[in-house]
């Protein structure tokens, strides 16, 4: 636990991933800062900009591609898209069946 | 608040103008890396064949406006809150109401339910965070064993969402790291409010449904845009999504009543859903993928599959 959390505006919605790397990054909605001198919050966009702008990217194509590739490996256990059969899910009627 | 000191050869101005060019900067960075669309990557796979979904389920009870809904990790139990200040705990196979508790105040924005089915989170309008353990025992008072934990202290699987100051919200969504409190990533092509956000199941990208009728894949590595869920048909906001397991659905709650379900690699629409009766608030697809379970200001659930 972090001793001096970081204070979060309350958000508009939020979300964790449950994999890449869990834990690290959520999302946030509500981007607006409420205090702070004209010239600290410049300087603080000014900072974050320099941030953002530096991080490393890679091209669409490759993470397109990444993106794809995770899809088709997952699409057999996506039950979507594979279908399960009216028996098994506990959501679909099940047949009647008759004792004979 | 004390005024920090200004450096030398820095001013208001200056610093402005600095921002306005490192936006430039960032943009052209992000142009420079966007050599292809998503679906033309996307061409060579297969398309989706036709989904039948229907509602499966309708859970009724609440008094009003279901505003929002989880599912528990036993992929059964559904946990939904609404204005009526009351949250649910339904076993959605037999659509039995398992607990109800009363919040203090009406507006019970969000809950969620604890990765270990014990308890359930909720909070609203009372800027709080509640969590209440889950309890069959007829004689215990559940309002009672409440306890409240302040928001960013406290580790939920899910989310929190502790201000209803919608006016707060503006088109860009955010990416934080957790223990450096830094934000990391921003984006801004929405052209209205954003209402939902949610992780690719990869956690490479992710989804935001929005007021101005669109929902938009952002890929966290591309640090870009790379596509849109959009019809002219469509001109109420999208409220909630959720992907499907693999990643290819993504299933999308609007303000028309409707549940919209996008191909995310392709583009395109593959199913309209209809059922409810007033605007979709909530969505999430069950923790195993077979179903996903929407929920309405028409005061109902609804599990598909």
């Amino acid at each position: 636990m972090l001793h001096n959390p970081p204070v979060f505006l309350p958000p508009a919605a939020a979300a964790f991933p449950t994999s890449g790397n869990p834990s690290l990054t959520f999302l946030w909605m509500s981007g607006k800062v409420t205090t702070g001198s004209d010239i600290g919050q410049a300087r603080r966009a000014v900072e974050q900009l320099r941030m953002e702008a530096g991080i490393d990217r890679v091209k669409v194509s490759k993470a397109a591609a990444d993106l794809l590739q995770f899809c088709m490996e997952q699409a057999k256990s996506d039950p979507f898209l594979v279908g399960i059969p009216a028996a098994t899910n506990p959501f679909k009627e099940k047949k009647p069946c008759a004792i004979l | 608040m004390a005024t920090d000191g200004l450096h030398e050869n820095e001013t208001l101005a200056s610093l402005k103008s600095e921002a306005e060019s490192l936006k430039g900067k960032l943009e052209e960075e992000r142009a420079k890396l966007h050599d292809v669309e998503l679906h033309q990557v996307a061409e060579r796979v297969e398309a989706l064949g036709q989904f039948v979904m229907k509602t499966r389920r309708t859970l009724k009870g609440h008094g009003n406006k279901v505003l929002c809904m989880d599912w528990c990790k036993d992929k059964r139990r559904i946990v939904s809150s609404s204005q009526d200040g009351k949250v649910i705990v339904w076993d959605s196979f037999t659509t039995n109401k398992e607990h109800a508790v009363t919040m203090p105040c009406t507006w019970v924005m969000a809950c969620a339910y604890a990765p270990s089915g014990c308890a359930i989170a909720c909070g609203g309008l009372d800027n709080k965070c509640s969590v209440y353990p889950l309890t069959f025992d007829k004689n215990e008072n559940m309002a009672a064993k409440k306890k409240s934990v302040a928001m960013h202290t406290n580790y939920l699987s899910a989310c929190s969402f502790t201000n209803s100051d919608m006016q707060g919200c503006d088109k860009k969504a955010m990416v934080w790291d957790m223990r450096s409190g830094q934000c990391i990533q921003a984006f801004e092509t929405h052209e209205s409010d954003i209402n939902s956000v949610r992780y690719y199941p990869s956690g490479d990208a992710f989804a935001s449904g929005s007021d101005d009728a669109t929902c938009r894949l952002y890929d966290l590595r591309a640090d870009r845009e790379v596509a849109i869920y959009s019809k002219e048909s469509i001109i109420f906001g999208a409220s909630s999504v959720d992907f499907s397991l693999s990643g290819r659905l993504l299933f999308a709650g609007y303000n028309d009543y409707t549940i919209n379900v996008w191909d995310v690699l392709k583009g395109s629409r593959v199913s309209i859903l209809f059922g409810h009766e007033n605007r979709v608030s909530t969505l999430r697809v069950s923790p195993d993928g077979t179903a996903f379970c929407s929920g309405s200001w028409d005061h109902t659930l609804r599990v598909w599959a």
